[in-house]
Parts: C-alpha cells; structure tokens; sequence
C-alpha cells in the first residue's frame, strides 16, 4: 500500500488507456505521456500497461507502507526519499516507512509539467472495461474513479521476487526531440474539415506558435493563437472524436481534445495530432507555446515505429542489465 | 578536548609500564606515534595531511559507456570535488544507449578527485573518480 501524505491536486492513478469501448461512449483516459509510463515499467520489470499515479500539481507526497522498487519518470520533480535525493527516471528501492516527496517540475532541460510514480507490479486497482484508468467523467476506474485525496491507501501488490535497482534511463524527451525553428512541435494529420479553412487558416496552423491556455487540463488544450477562419459557416452533426483531433469552434481559437475528452462533438477538424506525439502535447505546461507540423500518414507511422523501437531498445537493455550476476539492492 | 601532545609524558609513563609496544593516535593535522621497545619510549609525529595513513581509493568505471557528471534531465553534476559521499551513493553514471548505471561511492568519503571529462567514452576499469574515505570506514 501507498499512503497518500500530500494529494496535490488531480493525481490519478492511469494505464495506457481504456481503449475499446468509444461505442459505449467511454473515452480513452490513460497517461498523458504514455512514453514516461512505459519507460517507468521497463525500469521495474513490468508490462508497459501497468498502472501508475499520474502527478499534475506539486508539491506531491507519499509513504510506502511496504517495501518496493519504485521510478519517478515524466517531469523532473527532484525527488527525494526520506532526505535522500533520488534521481528522476531511477528504479529506486524504498522500505516500509519511507516517505518520497516530489517538488515543483524543474525545467531547466526539458519542458514537462507532469510525472509518473511507477511501483513494481503496478497500481493494483481493479480493472474496468479492461483498464485501471481513472474516467474522471464517468466516476470509475482508477482510484474509486477519482483523483487522489491525502489520506487514500493506494494498493501495490508485493514484488514477491527480488528486483533490481540502482539504475535508470535517458528521458526519450531528450533522445527524441522535435521541434520547428526552435519551437517544441507536434506532428499533426489534415483532417476533414481542413479544406474547408481558408488558405491564411492554414498558413497559421503551420507557421504560427500556440500557446497552452490556462483553461487546458486532461479533457482538452484551449490554444491561444491567430484566429482559423472557415471559408463559410460550418455546421455540422455531432459524430466520433478521438484524442488528438483539433478543433475549431466559433471564436477561431483551435482545442485539442486530450486523454479524458468526450467521445463524439459537432465543431470543424482542421487536423489531428498523431499518436507518437500525444505525449510531447502531454508534458507540454500551461503557458508554454508550440508548433504544428504537418505530416502523412506514412510519416505518422514512422514516427510511432521509432517510439517503439526506443521502448524496444530500453527494454532490452534493462532486461540484458537485470539478467547479469550483481548485487541486488 | 585536549591535545594528546599535552599528555605525551604520561602516555609514555603508561605505556612504558605495559607489553604494548605501538600506540598510534590520529588526528587530522597529525599523527602521534609511541614506539614501545620493551626499555624505553620513543615518541615520533608526523604533521600534515600525509599523517592519516587512509589511501585515496580510485573509483572506476563498472562497465563500458559515457561517462556523465550530471543526469542528462540536470545542469549540475551530481558529485563535485570535496563533495562528502554516502556508501553506494552514485557519483557519477555510465550511459549505454538508453540505459544508466550509477558510479557509485564504494565506502564514504570524501571526493577528492574526478578523472574523466562528462560526455567521453571510458573502458571497463578506467579510474572515474578518487575518494578519501573516512577514518571509521576504512577500520570497519
């Protein structure tokens, strides 16, 4: 068990995602950087899926009531056990008793706004509809299918084995940069209604910074940037929407609907962010600007083959380091 | 506390009256050797850092990789000259690929040296950093 110290605001406890059951109206959920999430269950051993607590709002602190091997991926949060610094994407052991505190994301290398408490064996919270995602909307999955509270007993399962640790990875967000004319940038697909956006729209979408609003959070990114007119009203019927799409309601002022978005909605598609870059957008802080790069299909599955083959590789090599004779702290 | 010099006639009294033939007291800025040889007592001093007889011990690379100062995520190295250091606390760390391993202090001491420059390729072995370790470690 993990007790909860200091709740922060909006922790839940997130997998991959729920993915599935659009048709029954429940959204994806999962990790905003899914990317951080696999890399902290490499680290530990476990299945890229298994569940982890999800950290938005510093600062943020938790006691281990047993001992386990944890990793703190995503943000670099300067975690500290007990009084021990511990470094960010480690797998780390920690005894019953001791207390792990995360502080306010430093930025100084890699802008990111969220990290990932990743324990071994994972989150043991129940599945529903095939994942232990929070669906915040819903009010189920997760953790009693709400963001976490001081005083909640988060269920980890016992490590059973022996497991390594004492070791770490390079953050793939410094591996695997991208970005147009020093701007961070995400790739993004034409969708439907691109056509229907006048010619100076699409210049904009492409050549123009956005910046992350304050009104951004799990369910989508209201950007600030220039207006995105349609050449005439567009009026359409609400239909399926995925995470990643971008939309553009009246006041010409795109949103990204994020992991917790609603299945279906009725404004324009100018475009959908790809899935290799969903975790880039994810880490992305309130405040912080970005850029849209235009891409086709092809290159979106080159770019989702080349986030595997980094996972691939980490794996690998975590797995080479733990099957060697060593000792085991 | 009082220095041991100041005592020197009675320590040599003492010990003139048992079979003990070495007593060795340290300090920091000295050593204070009284040598027994079973008729008299000779007194011997030894100032200066060389007086604590603990060699530096070299810290050296587990394994193959780039050698990093710092977390590739920090901008400030992890372990600095004259840094005291925990047992098993990393000092410094290995890249290969993706992966990192820690250069981790093998007793606690004292930094005294980093012999590599962060971002190079060191070989199994290669001498990464030197550590003074503490007195009480040295003896345990």
């Amino acid at each position: 068990m993990i007790e909860v110290l200091s709740a922060g605001a909006l922790a839940t406890v997130q997998d991959l995602g729920r993915n599935g059951s659009l048709n029954l109206g429940v959204g994806w959920s999962g990790a905003m950087d899914p990317l951080a999430l696999a890399a902290g269950n490499i680290l530990l051993g476990n299945e890229e899926n298994a569940a982890a607590i999800e950290i938005p709002v510093f600062p943020f602190r938790v006691r281990f009531a047993r001992s386990t091997v944890f990793a703190v991926t995503g943000a670099d949060c300067a975690p500290r056990l007990d009084d021990v610094p511990v470094l960010p994407w480690w797998a780390q052991r920690a005894e019953a008793g001791q207390v792990l505190s995360l502080s306010v994301p430093k930025t100084a290398t890699w802008q990111a706004s969220r990290a990932f408490l990743c324990v071994a064996g994972g989150i043991e919270v129940p599945l529903v509809l095939g994942s232990r995602s929070t669906q915040l909307r819903g009010a189920f999955g997760g953790h009693e299918g709400r963001p976490l509270q001081d005083g909640d007993a988060v269920p980890i399962p016992d490590p059973g084995r022996q497991l390594r640790s004492g070791f770490g990875l390079v953050p793939p967000g410094l591996a695997l940069p991208f970005e147009a004319d020093g701007v961070a940038a995400v790739r993004v697909l034409p969708a439907a209604e691109y056509e229907c956006f006048t010619a100076a729209s699409h210049d904009a979408l492409w050549s123009t910074p956005w910046k992350i609003t304050p009104q951004s959070n799990r369910y989508g990114y209201r950007l600030e940037g220039h207006e995105l007119k349609p050449v005439r009203p567009l009026e359409l019927r609400s239909h399926g929407i995925v995470p990643g799409v971008i939309q553009v309601p009246h006041g010409g002022q795109p949103i990204i609907q994020m992991r917790d978005a609603q299945p279906s909605g009725g404004y324009p598609k100018i475009g959908t962010v790809i899935e290799a870059d969903f975790w880039r957008l994810g880490q992305a802080p309130i405040g912080s600007s970005f850029r849209f790069v235009q891409c086709n299909w092809d290159q979106a599955l080159d770019a989702l083959a080349e986030t595997r083959r980094w996972l691939k590789n980490a794996r690998r090599l975590v797995e080479l380091h733990c099957s060697q004779g060593g000792e085991h702290d | 506390m009082t220095d041991a010099l100041d005592h020197v006639d009675q320590l040599c009294a003492w010990l003139a009256d048992t079979d003990i033939n070495l007593l060795e007291l340290t300090s920091p800025a000295r050593t204070l050797r009284l040598l027994h040889d079973g008729t008299r007592v000779t007194v011997e001093t030894v100032d200066g850092p060389e007086a604590a007889h603990q060699p530096a011990l070299l810290v050296r690379a587990p394994a193959p990789g780039i050698f990093l100062q710092q977390h590739p995520l920090r901008n400030q190295a992890i372990a600095i000259v004259g840094d005291d250091v925990a047992a098993d606390a990393p000092l410094g760390l290995l890249q290969i690929g993706p992966l990192l391993l820690p250069v981790s202090a093998p007793l606690t001491g004292t930094v005294t040296d980093v012999l590599a420059q962060h971002g190079t390729i060191v070989g199994y072995g290669t001498p990464l950093f030197e550590l003074q370790p503490f007195e009480d470690e040295l003896k345990t």
